[in-house]
């Protein structure tokens, strides 16, 4: 009798404290997107493709299909539907090797691949046949975020990501007086000069329009640009000063009103890209690289946008592409990144596709000299031509593998300054202990 | 002379029948629980997909409560924050749910279409948590119909923005939540009181009770065991509280609550760290089970009434006296 009680308590106390603890864990699920996969993975011979959207898809249906029919019919695209939650959803599966959908190729951005490149995930490009001269033309910092520590090339990537700063040409009509590329590139020239065009706009609107619609669109300028990443090869967490330029700029234009204070990528961003600076507000000007603009303007920028320079040369994301370690099928693995990377003709078609500015020195001087048409760009300015210049001379060397998860601890402290709730230095500190806190093989000196 | 009668044993079959779900129990929740309390002893930390582990005794908790020099003690910020959301949420959401536990069940307020009302009531907490933060999330940013409407009716200032506030996120975070459960609590308790029995009502009202009388001397008192556990339930979601932060107003990785990391709560906290820092997120799971039981525990010690407590110290005393069953 005594034991049945004693039983019985056990198993209620056991599942009181599951009640308690387990859906922790447990909740993630729900948040996530779900993923879309397409093509046949029962097949024998599948060929498991992952990516977060439908970019790489779009160019295995198009070109790729067209030059390797039998190849294309065995693919099975799984599209996980947001790069944000990608790495959680990649990670699980990449443990698996005998999963039916684990990856034989995987598309990886740049503010992680370097996670993957460095860990045990993925296959050199030198051990699935393809060489140094087959990846002659591609620009070299893209080499440098696809190279782990050892020097293996791991992910190649097919498009290239100079950054610049787009403007809507009626507005810069309107507020700034002008649409000539050149008087506007001078405008945008120097940050002294930022900020004086940013008062100037607002000056002229009386606040319906400002220059930018947040301050953190000048982020990636300044992060993409700096000479030193999030911390030094002794794994100390170091703060660049770019970063702090960047800081002493967002307060100026909280302060001084010259933004709106949105995040890119939310509500209020995409509404003042729609704006037209009279019953709405509108934002003057956006940061931009080649997939932006032909992918992610609205519609008020058809035929409206001018590019120009920005005061530094940075890069703005970009996708690799890479081999599992456990890819089923190198050759065939090979032969896809050859044509999304390496081969001049068709990165051509991948241009004719989607305007892309591909990875490609050859294939962009021969889509240049062709002359490109894209449907955003204000009168005559060539995009491709016009990105050509800036795509020498990039520098990836700052990335690190935990650049997404620091970007967002560091704008939580950027924020604080701006708004005068911290001083630079409190900020600064905070931002390396809340690194470290995260990361604990980051170290605050 | 002592006749022996044969016992048929059913007992084992019953064993036979709950076998199922122990054993699920056993490998799918109980075996976890027991695992995160060992991972939280484990310096056990991911990089590049790589992992490492080895045995590190209390030192994750050493961390996550700041008491080593170069560590600060961050999940107090995101206990303080969770607190505070679910406070917010919870002390209105079951104030308005007694209200209309009272009113559903009290045959003189004559609330017409009652099973409709019951229904509308409810309904906000089939909507999938997911769809409404981002709804929310529209209503509410800077140009979103409500944010301006406000603005226009002069209820808030021209250049208020609830995602810059932490008082306006949080705020909005706990009225989402209280809107979605609030229909779920009212059923408990309407539950509990059609579960109290309707001559002490009849005799009220034959001594010439009001009916604030009859709420606070039977209606309340004898509602206080589903109380009890609307209470309890309600503590360990809210310190759990993870989807609706979580997609409202945060970074693009879901982890960093905004503004200033002040709607990030502990449940957020564990997945940021669960990333890169299995260790250091056991640990923090671990200090919010201790922190959960705690709560619990002090609600079921103000919960329970000394008249149960007198009466099951006698149900003690008898049994003991007579031998046990």
């Amino acid at each position: 009798m005594k034991m049945k009680k004693a039983t019985a308590l056990m198993m209620t106390a056991a599942i009181g404290a599951a009640m308690f603890t387990v859906p922790v864990f447990a909740e993630e699920v729900e948040t996530e997107p779900a993923n879309t996969v397409s093509g046949d993975s029962a097949a024998e011979d599948a060929f498991v493709i992952w990516g977060w959207n439908e970019d790489i898809k779009k160019i295995l249906d198009g070109p790729f299909a067209e030059a390797y029919p039998d190849l294309y019919k065995r693919i099975v695209f799984v599209n996980t539907g947001g790069s944000d939650t990608y790495q959680t959803k990649v990670d699980a599966i990449l443990e698996d090797p005998s999963g039916e959908l684990y990856p034989d190729l995987m598309g990886l951005e740049v503010d992680y691949v370097l996670k993957y490149v460095n860990g045990d995930f993925l296959s050199s490009a030198g051990d699935l046949g393809i060489t140094a001269d087959d990846y002659a033309n591609q620009y070299g910092y893209s080499l440098d975020l696809g190279t782990d520590y050892d020097g293996n090339v791991k992910a190649l990537f097919w498009q290239a990501t100079p950054g610049c700063i787009q403007i809507r040409a009626d507005l810069a009509e309107k507020y700034l007086g002008t649409t000539d590329q050149a008087k506007l590139s001078e405008m945008f020239s120097s940050w002294d000069n930022i900020l004086d065009t940013a008062r100037k706009v607002n000056e002229a609107s009386g606040g319906t329009a400002k220059l930018f619609s947040g301050y953190d669109e000048m982020f990636r300028i300044f992060s993409n640009s700096r000479a030193n990443g999030w911390y030094d090869e002794n794994d100390t967490i170091q703060v660049d000063e770019n970063m702090t330029k960047y800081m002493e700029m967002a307060k100026i234009c909280y302060e001084e009103e010259l933004t709106y204070n949105t995040q890119q990528w939310k509500d209020d961003w995409y509404a003042n890209m729609a704006g037209d600076g009279e019953t709405s507000n509108a934002a003057v000007a956006y940061c931009g690289c080649p997939w932006f603009t032909y992918w992610c303007l609205g519609d008020a920028w058809k035929a409206n946008t001018i590019l120009v320079q920005a005061p530094e040369q940075f890069y703005w994301g970009g996708t690799g592409l890479a081999a599992t370690a456990g890819c089923a099928d190198t050759d065939m693995a090979a032969a896809i990144l050859k044509f999304f990377t390496c081969e001049t003709d068709p990165m051509v078609s991948i241009n004719a596709l989607n305007s892309d500015f591909v990875n490609n020195k050859e294939a962009v001087q021969k889509i240049a000299d062709a002359g490109t048409t894209c449907e955003y760009i204000y009168g005559e300015q060539d995009m491709i031509s016009f990105y050509l210049p800036m795509a020498d001379g990039i520098d990836a060397k700052n990335a690190t593998a935990e650049d997404q998860d620091i970007n967002s601890l560091w704008t939580t402290q950027v924020d604080a300054y701006a708004r005068g709730e911290k001083d630079l230095d409190t900020a600064v500190a905070d931002f390396k202990s809340s690194v470290h806190d995260t990361f604990s093989y980051l170290n605050v000196e | 002379m002592k006749k022996r009668r044969k016992k048929v044993r059913y007992g084992k079959y019953g064993y036979l029948f709950v076998a199922p779900f122990f054993l699920t129990y056993a490998f799918f929740q109980l075996w976890p629980l027991i695992n995160t309390f060992f991972y939280s002893m484990l310096n056990y930390y991911k990089r590049n997909g790589r992992e490492f582990s080895e045995f590190c005794g209390l030192q994750n908790f050493q961390n996550i409560l700041g008491l080593v020099s170069g560590e600060k003690a961050y999940v107090l910020h995101y206990f303080k924050n969770t607190f505070i959301i679910w406070g917010m949420n919870f002390i209105p959401q079951i104030l308005v749910s007694l209200l209309l536990a009272a009113w559903l069940t009290d045959n003189k307020v004559r609330l017409r279409s009652r099973g409709a009302v019951k229904v509308i009531t409810y309904l906000p907490s089939v909507i999938t948590a997911a769809s409404i933060s981002v709804l929310f999330h529209a209503l509410f940013s800077q140009y979103g119909p409500i944010t301006m409407t406000l603005k226009n009716l002069g209820i808030i200032g021209s250049s208020f923005n609830f995602l810059e506030s932490s008082a306006g996120t949080r705020g909005l975070i706990s009225f989402i939540l209280f809107w979605m459960w609030y229909g779920n609590t009212t059923l408990l308790l309407i539950s509990g009181v059609l579960g109290i029995s309707p001559d002490l009502y009849e005799a009220a009202d034959i001594d010439g009770a009001n009916g604030r009388a009859k709420f606070f001397r039977i209606t309340l008192p004898l509602l206080k065991p589903i109380m009890l556990y609307v209470l309890i339930t309600s503590a360990i979601g809210g310190l759990q509280m993870y989807d609706i932060p979580a997609l409202f107003n945060v970074s693009n990785t879901g982890y960093v609550g905004f503004p200033n990391d002040n709607s990030t709560t502990v449940a957020m906290y564990i997945m940021r760290l669960y990333n890169s820092d299995v260790g250091k997120a056991a640990a923090v799971s671990v200090l919010l089970f201790i922190v959960t039981l705690i709560i619990s525990l002090i609600f079921f010690k103000f919960g329970t009434s000394n008249e149960e407590k007198a009466e099951a110290r006698r149900r003690k005393k008898r049994l003991s006296e007579g031998g046990g069953c």
